[in-house]
């Protein structure tokens, strides 16, 4: 029986991989063309325009692969099949520290300058008031999901996380009148999620790593996360310490959300509708979905973010990748909602 | 019962203030212009025709723009949180909004027509618009003279400008927003800008107003001359400003005859009839620009 498992396991793998790659490929020979004259450019295009389209296709595999393990993650732990990586206030964690950012930055720059590691910090933009923004919001949300006795408990650990995104709206609108002339359209491009050729390859390089971090310790979860998905008693008396196993799940989430957040912003609803999908496909073994899901996930955006890419001519302008995933992702929500009474 | 005299103490309390702010509305003098404006160009514009003394509102983003002696007055708030009644106890006789018809809410159109306010809806996205909106501006500050001398001057500047423009103006891109990117598309006055300036902006094929593009668009389009407006922010410091950076590794002539600079005149995104200071400038930019190539 185990043999049988593992067998399934490598060849879902393998396929899930071989599958992956292929987008990976297909992805990279589209692109936007030469305005005025040519919509949409399919085909291999010359080295410096690849080396852009790569770096693009690399960010939102990786930011895909990531939300799709992190979507498992909270779902598992919180027992909560609407759950993603956002609903515990990370998203609007990150964007007030790019609200932060923009309001404060200039001022910081202007300090800063002088120090050549603080100038190749500050030119990644975003991306590191975001992780910033995003780290902090985790670690409210962890202290006040905490019970006595230091157990994570997830109906708390959902409601802290209700509470801290509805702080960091607030935040966001604080700030919002804050926010310098003209910046206005970075943070609303920003707050729909948005995957930008020019990511520096150490960002892409940090984010990889700690996807591959997370990934390897929750595929060690697997068999744990099957059983804890049962009572609390009986997957005691099965001998799961779930303490320290909802800790793990925490804490791997919050890694792939943040490596995510690092090279894509806050996209939604790629969390949410890549586990269920392969729920529905593969079954609710967790062992498998820990495989399938990040796969599945990645693919997802790469398409969702190759679309945007290669369209703008037909929208004055590129979309948010965020609108496309949400445009997917809204109505499989809804779905869900409504069969929600027959799934608990 | 002692709640109740508490709540009635409260309430006697409160009434030295409402009569104060009665007071205060039907002391304002309403026979010379009192103007709320919640458009930073309109603003500007006021300023520069001299009618500072009439404006007693602004908008969240006026206030670091003003002159010392204007930062006192009030923010009324912005085109999406009008504070309608700060607008009524400032008794003006006119608020100046930049919104679609359709958009400006009911509210405000009732509140301006029983307080007696005229509200005047402008648009400034072209020249043309400029020259118009300046008209009715000097008409309701009572500066209709300076208002029509200003006009007069900058048609003759640009006028100068136009026909100064090289015989083979460089390829420019001009980015208003660089995450992601947004770029000035067609149809609007820093397109206008762009050919007053000498250049041929390049982006306009991306579409209208100002249309969002990828690095790979940019690549293709290939611009001898790469403008990143920053409003506000620091001058850049040389090539190796953290702000350029990026831009200068990109396979674009721009960056391989370092033409990529920053535009950080605190206006650049705004139309005002100091536009041919900005003009001036955007051309230093492109007077040393190389000679035209073909694009990629």
């Amino acid at each position: 029986m185990k043999a049988m498992i593992l067998s399934r396991l490598t060849a879902i793998t393998l396929a899930g991989v071989f599958l992956t790659l292929l987008i990976f490929i297909v992805c990279l020979a589209f692109g936007p063309g030469m305005p005025g004259q040519q919509a949409i450019s399919v085909g291999f295009p010359r080295m410096a325009i690849l080396q852009l389209r790569l770096t693009r296709v690399e960010a939102a595999a990786i930011a895909g692969a990531a939300l799709g393990l992190a979507g498992v993650l909270l779902q598992g732990l919180l027992r909560n099949p609407l759950a993603d990586p956002f609903v515990l206030g990370i998203s609007s964690g990150s964007t007030v520290g790019v609200m932060i950012w923009i309001v404060f930055g200039q001022a910081m720059l202007q300090s800063f300058t002088s120090s050549p590691w603080m100038e190749n910090l500050f030119a990644n933009g975003q991306t590191i008031p975001a992780l910033v923004g995003a780290v902090v919001a985790t670690w409210l949300v962890f202290l006040l999901g905490r019970r006595r006795g230091g157990m994570l408990d997830p109906m708390t650990l959902i409601l802290s996380g209700v509470i801290i995104s509805t702080i960091g709206g607030a935040l966001v609108m604080l700030l919002n009148n804050l926010v310098p002339y003209g910046a206005r359209t970075d943070i609303l491009n920003y707050m729909f999620g948005y995957i930008s050729e020019g990511t520096s390859h150490t960002l892409i390089l940090a984010a990889f790593i700690s996807f591959v971090l997370a990934w390897a310790g929750a595929l060690t979860l697997g068999g744990a996360m099957n059983i804890a998905s049962f009572s609390d008693a009986e997957a005691h008396s099965l001998g799961i310490q779930l303490s320290s196993l909802r800790l793990s799940a925490f804490a791997l989430a919050a890694l792939a959300t943040a490596a995510s957040i690092t090279v894509a912003g806050p996209i939604g609803f790629v969390g949410l509708i890549c586990p269920h999908a392969c729920r529905g496909i593969f079954g609710p073994d967790h062992r498998q979905l820990f495989i399938t899901s990040p796969l599945l996930a990645a693919i997802f955006l790469m398409l969702a973010d190759t679309f945007v890419r290669s369209t703008g001519a037909y929208f004055n302008g590129e979309l948010p990748v965020g609108v496309i995933t949400a445009l997917c992702g809204g109505p499989f929500f809804l779905y869900l909602l409504k069969r929600r009474r027959t799934w608990m | 019962m002692r709640l109740n005299i508490i709540l009635g103490l409260i309430l006697v309390g409160m009434l030295p203030a409402l009569a104060g702010c009665a007071k205060t509305v039907a002391n304002k003098p309403r026979s010379s212009p009192r103007i709320v404006s919640t458009d930073p160009s309109a603003t500007q514009i006021l300023l520069q025709i001299g009618a500072a003394k009439t404006i007693v509102g602004v908008s969240p983003w006026d206030k670091p723009l003003l002159p010392l002696s204007l930062r006192h007055v009030p923010v009324v708030g912005g085109y999406v949180h009008l504070d309608e009644e700060l607008v009524v106890q400032l008794a003006p006789t006119a608020l100046i909004l930049q919104q679609s018809p359709q958009r400006i809410a009911p509210g405000i159109i009732s509140m301006a027509k029983q307080n007696g306010i005229r509200i005047v809806n402008i648009r400034i996205n072209t020249f043309r618009q400029l020259f118009a909106t300046t008209r009715t501006l000097g008409s309701i500050s009572g500066c209709q003279k300076q208002a029509a001398a200003a006009i007069t001057k900058l048609k003759s500047e640009l006028n100068i400008l136009a026909h100064s423009r090289p015989q083979k103006p460089p390829r420019v891109v001009y980015i208003i927003s660089t995450e992601p990117i947004m770029v000035v598309g067609a149809d609007n006055f820093m397109d206008q800008e762009i050919t007053l300036a000498g250049g041929t902006n390049v982006a306009e094929r991306c579409g209208d107003g100002f249309p969002t593009i990828t690095r790979e668009t940019l690549v293709r389009l290939n611009p001898q001359v790469l403008l990143i407006s920053k409003p506000g922010e620091p001058v850049a410091s040389g090539p190796q400003d953290p702000r350029l950076l990026p831009w200068l590794k990109l396979p674009i002539a721009a960056a391989s005859h370092k033409r990529v600079d920053l535009i950080t005149w605190p206006r650049a995104q705004m139309l005002t009839l100091h536009v041919y200071h900005l003009i001036r400038r955007l051309r230093n930019c492109m007077d040393a620009a190389p000679n035209p190539g073909g694009s990629q």
